[in-house]
């Protein structure tokens, strides 16, 4: 693996704080299959990292790992400087977790769904109120905030899940694929608000297969392959590693090393 | 045909390699083989005493008994293949992946009907054959056969009208539920009007008077149908899936929320409770207001409380006493309601317990959220009913409280088994999309393994009915309270180990 120490964002040149996620020797097997391979990550308070890698690299194991929806088999994950298995208490409440697939009920509307994150969240209903109002502007889903969630579109509903993940203004954002099936515009304006809240300190973690998006928004990115973290460091940095122009040349060149198929 | 089998062949061949791959599917496999064996067991008994009677009592007798023990069954397999199709033809990626393929209506059809033999009443209709056939066979010797041949023509037959109607509700009748609904009430309300008139006129239907058809007619009759229904009649059939199916996808999505009278209310007053327990209540309260089944249940309690001075008649020469009448009534009723839902209220969940499992709480919090969530409304029925039926019998202030202490005690343990039970079922991957999916989900319990907690938590029911009846109340209020803490202890180990189970296996 190739590890750069980011010294020239691409976006936002920026001191990090402190070490909001970090994993050591992260392992999951599946009986022979080694889905993730000693994953060794590190992203800062304030931090945008971007989690690039093909269908079945090990992205979805590493995040169900982080937010200790699936045990690994080795090593060791902190968030919030917290160890995700030894104080899950503390860890869950400092980070919120957008998964691949929605997590909804149907027939409960959008506000209702939000303040039913908040009520389990334990947060006071005057303070769950003005946040859920702020969410649904932020995230435009006013217009449909009292219609039932079944009937939301593919993309509403992403928007209302990240809504349900931000209800408690977390330190961690962990979002897998966050903007799969948005619509260009809704896209634009959440990389916005992800630009705003790593402003203000929020370490996010997200994986995306857009990597346009990647490039502009993430301060950092890490390609993983086959389970193994390939490389990391800035989108300028892993286009000059792989000699390309563009992150899409990078990507390709970097993961296809060993898959060159003849057409 | 070639279509057909090679479709067939994709399914069975999933079917097999889950059944050897899937050890949870093998432990499936071998509870429902294991209570097959029980209950038909029980059921050969049964039947083979019946049978002597009807045989002793002449052939007439006989032969009415028969039609009339098949016509139950003819209508059991027909429910539980109407339940089927909703799952098989409108459920899940599969219909909708051949619906994309060009496949003709009547292949559709046939593999539809087919299906429904190997993955819908399969296990019922073993356990049918084998419960009717050996008493029939020891009884009547050879000429069972020709009465088992009409059994299993009668089952195609039921099977296919089984499908047939549910696409025709589907097709026609769900998109306009109100005209139906007033249709139904109008034609019930014009039949007993005819039948009471025909009552007063001195026409009546007596079975006993009139001569059955002879089975081997009948099924000679049912040959013909069946080979016209999936040989040149099957094509309208595909055509009335196929429509049905369109009709269901394309349904507006503009579903409108529905709040009744009384029920934000209440929910803002539970809101006050900022917890898991309260949120879920919410959540409950919300969610079950909105949904028919909910709504199908109150009726079916209405029902039963209604029936309660008939039930009371009809155990009389039983020898039950009246605290132990209104407390396995009013328990029973309080089960009866939430029984088709209790044994999944976790599973149903599928990833979405992932939203429990990533929030601050202990695994420990949330089985006990979800249980309490459940035990209110059971306790709130229960107790509710004891007390009307227990002053309405005009039980004594003491037996009133034994009454009380014996439902909650009841209720307590079944609630715990079904609960905690249900995270057998829970699959952490399982998301379900779309009306038909979900409502296979969420609201049906025709799981391979949700019936099977189904049966064991009948069985639990059975045993506590048997101690409060057979035990005097100071002898089974312990033994229930004993049962209780196994129930307990058991659940609470098993559902934690299961959801750690979740977390390692991934």
């Amino acid at each position: 693996m190739i590890i750069i120490e980011s010294t020239t964002m691409k976006n936002v040149s920026k001191t990090f704080a402190y070490l909001a996620i970090r994993t050591e020797n992260l392992t999951r097997r599946y009986k022979s299959f080694t889905a993730v391979d000693s994953l060794n990550l590190a992203v800062h308070a304030g931090e945008i990292y971007g989690f690039l890698g093909s269908n079945g690299a090990g992205k979805t194991t590493t995040m169900k790992m982080l937010v200790g929806l699936l045990q690994p088999d080795e090593g060791h994950t902190w968030i919030g400087g917290h160890d995700v298995w030894k104080e899950p208490l503390a860890v869950k409440a400092a980070f919120g977790y957008v998964a691949d697939h929605t997590m909804l009920y149907d027939r409960l509307t959008g506000r209702e769904f939000i303040d039913f994150l908040a009520q389990i969240r334990g947060m006071p209903e005057r303070e769950a109120s003005r946040r859920i109002e702020q969410l649904l502007d932020v995230l435009e889903l006013r217009d449909r905030a009292d219609t039932a969630c079944g009937t939301y579109s593919f993309g509403m509903k992403r928007k209302l899940a990240i809504a349900g993940a931000l209800i408690h203004n977390p330190q961690v954002l962990i979002l897998d694929e966050p903007l799969n099936g948005l619509d260009p515009l809704s896209a634009h304006r959440l990389k916005d608000l992800f630009a705003e809240l790593a402003a203000d300190d929020t370490a996010i973690f997200l994986s995306t297969h857009d990597l346009a998006t990647a490039e502009s928004i993430c301060h950092r990115v890490g390609i993983i392959h086959k389970g193994c973290l390939l490389v990391e460091g800035s989108s300028y940095e892993l286009r000059q590693i792989a000699g390309a122009p563009g992150l899409e040349e990078a990507f390709l060149s970097l993961t296809a090393v060993d898959e060159r198929v003849p057409v | 045909m070639k279509l057909e089998l090679l479709i067939l062949k994709a399914h069975l061949k999933s079917a097999f390699s889950a059944l050897r791959n899937d050890s949870r599917t093998k432990i499936v496999w071998f509870i429902a083989l294991s209570l097959d064996c029980g209950v038909g067991l029980w059921s050969i008994n049964q039947l083979l005493v019946h049978l002597s009677q009807w045989k002793a009592a002449g052939s007439a007798m006989l032969e009415t008994h028969l039609w009339l023990l098949f016509s139950g069954a003819w209508i059991g397999i027909g429910l539980f293949a109407s339940l089927s199709t909703m799952t098989l033809g409108f459920g899940g990626d599969q219909p909708r992946l051949l619906m994309t393929l060009p496949i003709s209506p009547a292949a559709r059809f046939r593999v539809l009907y087919s299906l429904m033999f190997f993955e819908g009443i399969g296990n019922w209709l073993i356990l049918e054959v084998v419960v009717i056939g050996i008493p029939l066979i020891i009884i009547l010797g050879w000429q069972a056969f020709i009465w088992l041949l009409l059994l299993l023509l009668g089952v195609a037959f039921a099977v296919w009208m089984s499908i047939v109607v549910t696409l025709i509700v589907f097709h026609y009748m769900l998109p306009h539920l109100k005209k139906t609904l007033l249709i139904v009430l109008v034609m019930c309300v014009g039949i007993g009007i005819v039948y009471k008139i025909l009552h007063m006129v001195g026409i009546t239907l007596n079975l006993s008077t009139h001569s059955m058809p002879a089975p081997i007619l009948v099924s000679l009759l049912f040959i013909i149908v069946l080979v016209l229904i999936v040989g040149p009649f099957a094509g309208g059939a595909g055509k009335q899936y196929v429509e049905a199916f369109h009709e269901m996808e394309g349904r507006s999505r503009s579903r409108a929320v529905i709040n009744l009278p009384g029920v934000r209310l209440l929910s803002k007053l539970l809101r006050q409770n900022r917890n898991l327990t309260g949120a879920l209540l919410v959540k409950g309260l919300l969610n079950q207001s909105r949904n028919a089944f909910t709504w199908a249940r109150l009726v079916m309690v209405l029902i039963c409380i209604a029936l309660f001075p008939f039930v009371r008649v009809l155990l009389a020469p039983y020898g039950f006493s009246n605290l132990l009448l209104v407390a396995i009534y009013s328990s029973g009723v309080a089960i009866l309601a939430m029984i088709e839902y209790a044994a999944y209220a976790i599973s149903s969940e599928g990833a979405r317990l992932g939203i429990y499992l990533v929030i601050p709480l202990m695994v420990a919090t949330y089985l006990r959220a979800r249980l309490i969530v459940l035990l209110i409304p059971m306790l709130f029925m229960g107790l509710t009913l004891s007390l009307v039926f227990g002053w309405w019998m005009g039980l004594p202030g003491f037996e009133l409280v034994q009454v009380v202490l014996v439902v909650t005690l009841i209720l307590f343990g079944y609630t715990a088994f079904s609960v905690w039970g249900g995270v057998w079922d829970e699959d952490l991957n399982f998301v379900s999309e779309g009306m038909m999916p979900v409502l296979s989900q969420e609201e049906l319990p025709f799981i391979p393994r949700r019936l099977q907690l189904l049966g064991l938590s009948l069985l639990l029911i059975g045993v506590m009915f048997i101690l409060v009846w057979k035990v005097p109340v100071s002898l089974s209020v312990p033994a229930l309270i004993l049962l209780d803490g196994v129930v307990l202890t058991v659940g609470w180990r098993f559902g934690s180990s299961q959801i750690r189970g979740l977390i390692i296996r991934g």
